[in-house]
């Protein structure tokens, strides 16, 4: 009895502190990543943080992003060039059309990062294989971004997806290995 | 001086124990499991086999030597074993159903960890991939790893009430469990969600569309989630303000109102109402589902309970009438009534107490059940009509309620065996130990 009683006060005890150290990572140290309690805590917690991806800032729609058109640039031998939508468009309300944008988008969002990573070159390879029978060199990626777009516009006719409300991004070129 | 020291620490403790550690059964957490695994299963049974070896095969997007920290610890992905495709499908096809196991809630405490395992691995392959909600996912699935899951609307619990009704006998009820820890777990839910909407209002202060009140219009003109006419908003773009307005009060205000006796139902509804419009107007339904998951961690008990009472009292009550002699159809009646969790079926034993309404001889040939109408259905019939009004049989629906077919199959089959009970008793079921001793 007494056994089951100190274990049950143990167990409780271990709880209480998992309590604790999780509430701290996600109410402290996930959301507010720029104070003074979270650099210091921070090295603490740093291997919890990167098993468990819970160093958040929870910043949805803040600001609510703008639309963007992913493309790719074929250029054969001949110099033909052709364009290919990076995203599957036929199927944009697939659930896997959000993972495709997120990732394609990454390689334009941190360029330096991602070659440092060698991410382009891996997209490229996978790319090239893709249309190895077309004889490909190189390969550039484009970036339509959509710009502001009011309802003024809208009432006048316009759409969100035409060439003025979009800016142009290009990543590349890069030589089929 | 000690004994006010004493004190001190006795209310604390108090405190304490009141805020993270209330002998409570996990319903709220229960519910949740089901949401998280049931995402969870949708969310992985949807990709294609040529989706996945694009973007997670070693010839798809990212080679393995571009992603080397999926071989440290802390970021490990059991993808680095994975090279040929066919490795890849079945890892991900047995990953789907463990998420299955995971919704149905069967063998939960240890098939949790193995899904948090699995989602970490797809996250660490290739983290570009994922967005918002399933790091939202993580968070929640960390938590019911943590919780004492799977004692309450599971097939562990209808195991276990199955095996109690077979050993006590059908009358016999099993109280549902609690648990400290539980309460605890359900604390940290709480606390999860109500940081997501703070810090996420916070920053949209930081944003000028969300202070000129344009935010749901960029939203709605994105082309990636442009989903819904907005022609209307147009005309009338004051609505495109409100709504504006409205998401950063519901997100600012839950996270202190949630906590209070009174405004806690009015935000909750507000929160689940928001994920709602997003899911119509935005196209988000995965991320909407996720997040109104989450938020039914605040649901109190007795609201549970109240609906459960309101389900019960229009349904009415039934009377299932069996053949206590039979062996076969006390352990089928057994698992059947497992799932009744709001126990709205009563039994009748019609060897020792005969119903006044269906004849004996009628009970000898089928199974039956008796409405609150006095309406007496036999057999097949009685279990469709049961399978309708008991929410943990819902799953059978589609067996029972096939348009022709369910009555052209389930009928002679329920003859046969219902014909054939002695002899299924003889050959399947072995006495238990209450049926030896008698």
């Amino acid at each position: 009895m007494r056994s089951n009683s100190r274990t049950n006060t143990v167990s409780l005890v271990l709880m209480s502190i998992f309590v604790i150290w999780h509430f701290v990572a996600i109410v402290i140290i996930g959301p507010f990543s720029s104070s003074y309690l979270h650099n210091n805590l921070v090295k603490i917690y740093r291997p919890y943080l990167t098993l468990t991806h819970l160093e958040r800032s929870w910043s949805f729609y803040a600001p609510p992003p703008m639309g963007s058109i992913l493309r790719y640039k074929t250029i054969s031998k001949n110099a033909v060039e052709k364009n290919y939508p990076l995203t599957p468009t036929d199927k944009k309300f697939s659930h896997s059309y959000f993972r495709y944008t997120n990732f394609y988008y990454y390689l334009f969002y941190n360029p330096r990062y991602i070659a440092k990573r060698g991410y382009d070159r891996s997209v490229t390879r996978f790319l090239c294989d893709k249309h190895k029978s077309e004889g490909i060199i190189e390969i550039v990626y484009v970036l339509l971004k959509q710009k502001s777009f009011s309802y003024k516009d809208f009432l006048n006719g316009k759409k969100a997806t035409d060439k003025e409300f979009l800016a142009k991004t290009l990543f590349g070129p890069y030589k089929c290995e | 001086m000690p004994i006010l020291i004493q004190n001190f620490f006795r209310k604390l403790k108090e405190v304490w124990f009141y805020l993270w550690f209330q002998d409570k059964n996990t319903i709220p957490l229960e519910v949740t499991r089901l949401g998280v695994g049931f995402l969870l299963f949708f969310n992985y049974v949807m990709f294609s086999p040529s989706d996945l070896l694009v973007l997670y095969g070693e010839s798809g997007l990212l080679s393995h030597d571009v992603v080397p920290e999926m071989n440290e610890l802390l970021t490990f992905s059991v993808f680095v074993f994975f090279d040929q495709p066919w490795q890849l499908l079945l890892f991900h096809y047995t990953f789907v159903i463990l998420c299955f196991f995971l919704f149905i809630g069967w063998k939960t405490s240890w098939i949790k960890w193995l899904v948090l395992i699995g989602h970490l691995s797809y996250f660490n392959r290739n983290e570009y991939l994922f967005y918002g909600v399933d790091t939202v996912l993580i968070a929640l699935l960390i938590i019911l790893c943590v919780a004492p899951i799977g004692s309450a609307l599971s097939m562990d619990r209808v195991n276990k009430v199955r095996k109690h009704k077979n050993k006590f006998g059908l009358e016999a009820s099993l109280p549902l469990p609690t648990s400290q820890y539980g309460f605890a777990c359900q604390r940290l839910l709480q606390m999860q969600m109500a940081i997501i909407y703070f810090s996420s209002g916070i920053e949209k202060l930081y944003t000028d569309a969300w202070w000129s009140g344009d935010a749901p219009w960029i939203a709605m003109v994105n082309n990636e989630t442009a989903f819904f006419p907005v022609g209307i908003f147009a005309e009338f773009y004051w609505i495109i303000n409100l709504m504006a307005y409205a998401t950063l009060l519901i997100e600012i205000g839950y996270a202190f109102l949630i906590w209070g006796h009174k405004t806690r139902p009015f935000f909750l509804a507000a929160a689940v109402f928001l994920h709602i419009n997003i899911a119509i107007m935005l196209g988000m339904y995965y991320f909407a589902a996720v997040m109104i998951f989450g938020h039914l961690a605040f649901m109190r008990r007795h609201w549970y309970v109240n609906i459960g009472s309101w389900w019960r009292n229009k349904i009415g009550s039934m009377e299932m009438i069996y053949d206590g002699q039979c062996g076969f159809c006390k352990r089928a009646m057994a698992s059947f009534l497992a799932f009744d969790g709001l126990k709205q079926i009563s039994i009748r034993d019609y060897r020792t107490n005969p119903s006044p309404i269906v004849p004996s001889e009628k009970v000898d040939k089928a199974l039956y059940l008796v409405t609150e109408n006095k309406l007496a259905l036999p057999g097949f019939d009685a279990y469709r009509f049961a399978v309708l009004r008991v929410p943990g049989l819902w799953w059978q629906i589609p067996f029972f309620y096939i348009p022709f077919f369910s009555k052209l199959f389930g009928r002679p089959i329920y003859h046969w065996i219902a014909t054939n009970r002695a002899k299924i008793s003889q050959c399947v079921v072995k006495p238990s130990s209450s049926e030896k001793e008698s």
